[in-house]
């Protein structure tokens, strides 16, 4: 099977092959020996090149590597080619900006259809006595605001999205 | 000695006060909202009593329940912690009118020093040097111009009555001024119920230093050195150590004495906390009293040796300091990191939810005060702070190191937590050498990037995680598909047997 995946916005292309427990890994081409030494739920602990290192598959999107916390996404190659020849975009264009936990929202600092870049604030949310500004995680338009001042967000629900 | 105490608080403070309750064998009572049921400070003490719903104001804010669940424990005494009703005029006033001991300093003590306005022109009267600024409430917005004109920007707009980062705003401009003053107001109301507003000189990159007292009922004052708190965001500290890498045995002696005269002024009594800006000249200025446990008075535990919740209990029982200052020796050094359920590479964003795992760090010099365990749902109605990480070693160097050790042994899994933050802060040269101040986040951390070392690994994970969930659900759809139910083929089995 080969994979795209973007790690933090770096781009890498995974091909992989199991063999038993373990996996032949072609990383940009580069072969590399992984071993699955442990697999418990959604922890793992894999040997890369004789190193171990304690994998948390968070969710489908965060992985944590060592303590570590990356934001992933994945593509698969073969989907990834076609989506490309028909449309001419990847796969994943758009981004939600998910609520990181329940609050009020107290402000909207972004409209619909402004440019914003990586690290730009979005909208406020007070929680935990303190406010807190959302941020974009990459840079966009933003297509949809899904909120508006005043309302109470759960966590996970999707605030705004990026296009 | 009280053989019964009432701990009204929650968290890790509420755990640290119970144990010192257990290590000395007194009773302890405690209390808890719906959200805290499960708390781990419910879980310890010897009685709890349920409070009300979740927010604070209708649980640990309601001091006529907390008296209420004090008389029919038949508590002698109440230890605030800190936060909630810690500074409260009013719950100090409902103990000594109760005859419940209130343990910490006297209400009138706690109006006085709690009024920054009045605390500072106390100090100032008695010599202690003080930030210069309006020395009363700014009512509109036409006088804090004046003001702010008068004194020179950059401004600091401050709440009268309270702390922890909240109703302050930094003014730089005239322009900024009206906005900044209306948010402060408004931040003061919300979280104090007290919307006055003062304005002070803003020093530029001052180190934040405090100084911990305690003071007997007998008029007997020692200071137990001082707390480096400079590694703030937002006014609220994140790591406290001791002793500061500035102090000099000549500027301890001084600022310690007049910490002592601060008590003195005014007439305190327990466990307080004199907090000082020190400026680049080493030029110190008395900035408030906290009159209440500290967060980070395990700092000054680990490296005096001193059990300082027990020492307010002994004096709250007016009992006499058995410690005289030249008794009291500074030994190797020592650093909190605040373990706060917070995501510092999203700006600090709050991340409530289920703790799934914890591993606590070990070892030599290792101390962890902590308020969660594992399966435990912090709640998103209080502060983030769900533990203490403190470490002590010999030196100053060392202890860097064993903070380093110990973190990267740290891990909590299912929310975020601040714990990269503090691995960033103690491979940060600036740190290491010492040489920081309260601007040290912003101007050293705002550009530095969360090291991360294993994109080509989280690559590898990632697609092998995907195989190995399509090959999950492979496995339970071929289940489904096969139609056959595990229990009901246990049923089955069972049901043979019992032929």
């Amino acid at each position: 099977m080969a994979y795209i995946t973007k790690i933090d916005n770096k781009e890498f292309k995974v091909d992989l092959k199991q063999e038993g427990k373990d996996f032949k890994v072609y990383l940009d081409g580069k072969e590399i020996k992984v071993e699955v030494a442990h697999e418990q739920g959604a922890q793992l602990t894999l040997i890369v090149d004789d190193k171990p290192f304690n994998v948390i598959l968070e969710t489908d999107d965060l992985i944590v590597v060592a303590g570590e916390s990356y934001n992933v996404e994945i593509f698969d190659e073969q989907v990834e080619k076609f989506m490309k020849a028909s449309t001419g975009k990847s796969e994943k264009r758009e981004l939600a900006v998910k609520a990181a936990m329940p609050g009020l929202i107290i402000e909207v600092t972004v409209k619909q259809g402004d440019k914003v870049t990586e690290g730009q604030g979005l909208l406020i949310i007070e929680a935990m006595k303190m406010q807190n500004e959302m941020q974009t995680p990459r840079d966009g338009v933003v297509k949809t605001i899904k909120v508006k001042k005043g309302q109470t967000v759960n966590s996970g629900e999707t605030l705004i999205i990026i296009e | 000695m009280f053989k019964k105490i009432l701990v009204a608080n929650r968290g890790e403070i509420a755990v640290r006060v119970l144990r010192a309750c257990r290590e000395m064998s007194i009773s302890s009572a405690t209390v808890f909202s719906d959200a805290d049921r499960t708390a781990l400070h419910t879980r310890y003490a010897d009685e709890v009593y349920h409070l009300g719903p979740a927010p604070a104001a209708e649980s640990y804010l309601r001091i006529d329940k907390i008296i209420e669940v004090a008389k029919r424990a038949k508590v002698e005494a109440i230890h605030p912690g800190y936060g909630f009703l810690a500074e409260n005029t009013g719950f100090a006033e409902a103990c000594e009118a109760s005859g419940i001991v209130f343990i910490g300093p006297t209400s009138k003590a706690i109006r006085l020093l709690g009024d920054k306005i009045i605390s500072k022109k106390t100090m100032s009267d008695v010599g202690i040097p003080v930030i210069p600024g309006s020395g009363g409430a700014v009512v509109d917005e036409s006088e804090a111009q004046t003001m702010a004109k008068q004194i020179g920007f950059p401004v600091f707009i401050k709440a009268a009555g309270g702390g922890g980062g909240k109703g302050m705003r930094v003014v730089r401009e005239m322009k900024e001024l009206t906005s900044a003053m209306k948010q402060a107001v408004s931040e003061a109301q919300s979280a104090f119920g007290n919307p006055t507003v003062f304005i002070e000189k803003f020093l530029e990159a001052p180190r934040h230093i405090e100084f911990q007292i305690l003071a007997d009922h007998h008029g007997n004052v020692v200071h137990l050195f001082e707390r480096e708190c400079s590694v703030q965001r937002r006014h609220q500290k994140l790591i406290e150590e001791s002793p500061s890498a500035i102090m000099t045995p000549d500027l301890r002696a001084r600022m310690g004495q007049a910490a002592v005269q601060a008590v003195k002024a005014s007439n305190y009594t327990n466990a307080g906390t004199v907090e000082f800006m020190v400026d680049k000249n080493r030029s110190f200025y008395f900035l408030e009293m906290n009159t209440r446990l500290q967060v980070e008075h395990p700092v000054t535990e680990l490296i005096t040796g001193i059990d300082i919740v027990k020492e307010q209990f002994k004096i709250a029982a007016g009992q006499r300091l058995s410690i005289k200052q030249d008794g009291i020796r500074m030994n190797g050094a020592a650093i909190e990191c605040r373990i706060s359920a917070e995501d510092p590479e999203n700006n600090f964003a709050p991340s409530t939810g289920r703790i799934v795992e914890i591993i606590e760090p070990g070892g030599p010099g290792v101390r962890i005060d902590s308020g969660v365990y594992e399966g435990f749902e912090v709640p998103i109605y209080y502060d983030p702070l769900i533990a203490k990480l403190l470490v002590w070693a010999t030196s100053r160097d060392q202890v860097i190191k064993r903070a380093k050790r110990a973190l990267k042994e740290y891990s909590i899994r299912g929310i975020k937590t601040s714990i990269p933050f503090h691995l960033l802060v103690m491979n940060t040269p600036e740190f290491i050498k010492g040489e920081y101040d309260t601007t040290f986040i912003d101007k050293v951390l705002g550009k530095v990037k969360y090291k991360k070392e294993n994109h080509e690994v989280a690559a590898i994970a990632a697609a092998i995680g995907r195989i190995l969930k399509e090959k999950r659900a492979k496995i339970s759809e071929a289940k489904k598909e096969a139609g056959v139910n595990p229990w009901k083929l246990s049923a089955r089995q069972m049901g043979l047997r019992n032929m």
